[in-house]
């Protein structure tokens, strides 16, 4: 059977995990730059506050109702996350991690009537232990198991709370009768269209639909794997590994326009040092460097969008290569006048480090080049980062710097903001 | 310029003594984390505040504490109290719960029904700093 655990709520209920005062009051947690919401409570949703909302539209609503409103602490998000993740791997070892706050887990079929109580027990040891609400949706399919993961969601009270199993053929269609189509694990918005026009509204229609050919027709291939899934035929299969990425992007908004090479050569360095870090992570180098900006599409005035490629002589996980490459590209498309509200980087092209091709020219990375950029992540990974980083990136005082006025303490991370007990 | 590797470490070989025995009887260097984090997944550090704990516990201190474990009578833990996080003793009586503080200046605090009562987690361990 497969078990999709998903976090409620998550970045909010990692907010309050530490914050009993605010339990009971609705929370939101925003985007980069306090634009949007990105995660809102029950008691959030309620107000009327929709995902992806910028908040300086719901500002007074949030102050007349108390709404406890955060930055996005990602440090904090991510432990939590792996805390939960850990647990899941104790229990199976078939686990895939799908985002920071869903897993998928395969385990063995029970007794029909057994899955209940060993959902209940490993939802209440999450929230014991860890002290984040979830969410358990169990059922013979990922696309069901995702079904049954948005019925537990609605279950907010009694013995089931956050709960739902499709053991049987029964229970599977039953649920499938009163499951919009639009809601479906891989059915977007134009496909739901296309598919509410032939007559198809709910997820048990499309099960039923026995005209194969329209359904491959409307939705490609996709469309046929998940009526298959409906059916319980498993054509999603639980993935171990995550993959090693083909190529890493880091980009921003800037709190305030960028008009000067200088300020977008600081943030371009920026970029570079974030993704140079997940490239050496995944221990992949990157022979290919891309850069791009551009200018509010809100803004008055002309709509400016510039980008440039370097190719690298050979490939390198350096960055202070990549950096230079990078500045290299600004400058050839830079344009002085515009304002800049955003840029970005990606690396491109990337390989294993330990196949990278020399060429008669470069040597490509040296060992004392390689060994300081391990140190270097190192103690980032210690003391928080940027800690150390290339001069390129400026000193620590950025005009452009990402805005998070109202982030929470960094409870997990050095020892200066733990937080307090009385 | 090339630099050693920090990988590159002299090992012990077949014609050496002292080493080849230190070799077969190597053991783990003492973890202070191995031996006071026995759950990492639900160990938390907290900062201690306030004198109520006195002598047991300093403000200041960091408690080290662990929510999978089970509460029993007696026990230091950390509860939900007033929209806040408080260090108390857990006392059971038949009559209800008593949350103790150690220092006698400051009053218990009583819940006759043990539903009320929410243990965030259980103090597993102190660590205090003597640096000046």
């Amino acid at each position: 059977m497969i078990v999709l655990v998903d976090c409620n709520a998550f970045f909010c209920s990692c907010e309050r995990l530490f914050r009993p005062d605010i339990w009971f009051k609705p929370v939101g947690v925003l985007s980069n730059n306090d634009g949007c919401f990105i995660s809102r409570t029950r008691e959030l949703k309620a107000l009327g506050v929709k995902m992806g909302q910028p908040y300086f539209q719901v500002k007074e609503l949030c102050e007349k109702n108390d709404v406890q409103v955060f930055s996005a602490n990602f440090s904090l998000y991510t432990n939590i996350s792996s805390r939960v993740t850990g647990m899941l791997k104790e229990i199976s070892n078939r686990v895939e991690v799908y985002s920071i706050d869903e897993a998928f887990i395969e385990i063995d079929h029970m007794e029909t009537g057994q899955l209940e109580g060993w959902a209940i027990e490993l939802r209440a040891r999450i929230f014991q232990e860890v002290g984040v609400p979830v969410s358990i949706g169990i059922a013979r399919t990922k696309v069901l198991a995702k079904l049954a993961n948005a019925r537990a969601k609605k279950k907010i009270a009694g013995k089931f709370k956050g709960i739902s199993v499709l053991d049987s053929e029964e229970r599977e269609e039953i649920a499938l009768k009163e499951f919009p189509v639009e809601d479906l694990w891989g059915v977007g918005r134009k496909s739901s269209l296309k598919l509410k026009n032939a007559g198809i509204y709910t997820a048990w229609q499309l099960k039923h639909e026995s005209n194969y050919h329209k359904i491959q027709k409307m939705l490609t291939k996709v469309g046929r794997m998940i009526q298959d899934e409906l059916k319980g035929l498993s054509c999603f299969p639980i993935e171990l590994q995550t993959s090693k990425k083909k190529n890493i992007t880091s980009s921003r908004s800037f709190s305030k326009p960028l008009t000067t090479l200088d300020e977008l050569k600081e943030a371009v360095a920026d970029f570079c040092s974030k993704a140079c870090q997940k490239l050496r992570l995944q221990k992949s180098s990157c022979s290919y460097v891309g850069v791009h900006f551009r200018t509010s599409p809100f803004h008055n005035g002309p709509f400016v969008q510039k980008e440039g490629f370097i190719k690298l002589e050979s490939a390198t996980q350096d960055t202070r290569k990549i950096i230079h490459a990078a500045w290299l590209a600004l400058e050839q498309h830079f344009e002085a006048g515009p304002a800049y509200a955003k840029a970005g980087i990606g690396l491109y092209d990337l390989c294993d480090e330990d196949q990278t091709q020399l060429t008669f020219f470069d040597e490509g990375d040296q060992a004392c080049d390689v060994l300081l950029m391990k140190k270097m992540d190192q103690v980032n990974a210690r003391d928080g980062e940027g800690t150390l980083r290339s001069f390129a990136c400026g000193g620590a005082k950025k005009s452009w710097a990402v805005r998070h006025d109202k982030r929470s303490p960094r409870y997990l991370s050095g020892w200066t903001e733990l937080p307090r007990v009385i | 310029m090339k630099m050693e590797s920090e990988d590159f470490v002299p090992t012990a070989s077949a014609e050496c003594g002292l080493f080849g025995v230190m070799e077969d009887h190597a053991e783990s260097v003492q973890s202070l984390d191995e031996h006071f984090v026995k759950n990492p997944k639900s160990t938390f550090f907290l900062r201690a505040s306030g004198e109520s704990m006195l002598p047991l516990i300093h403000a200041q201190d960091v408690l080290i504490v662990d929510r999978s474990v089970k509460p029993v009578n007696n026990q230091i833990v950390v509860a939900v109290y007033e929209g806040e996080l408080i260090c108390k003793r857990l006392i059971l009586r038949p009559s209800g719960i008593e949350l103790l503080s150690e220092n006698s200046k400051f009053s218990s605090i009583y819940f006759e029904d043990e539903q009320e009562l929410v243990v965030w987690g259980v103090v597993t361990g102190i660590v205090r700093s003597l640096r000046l």
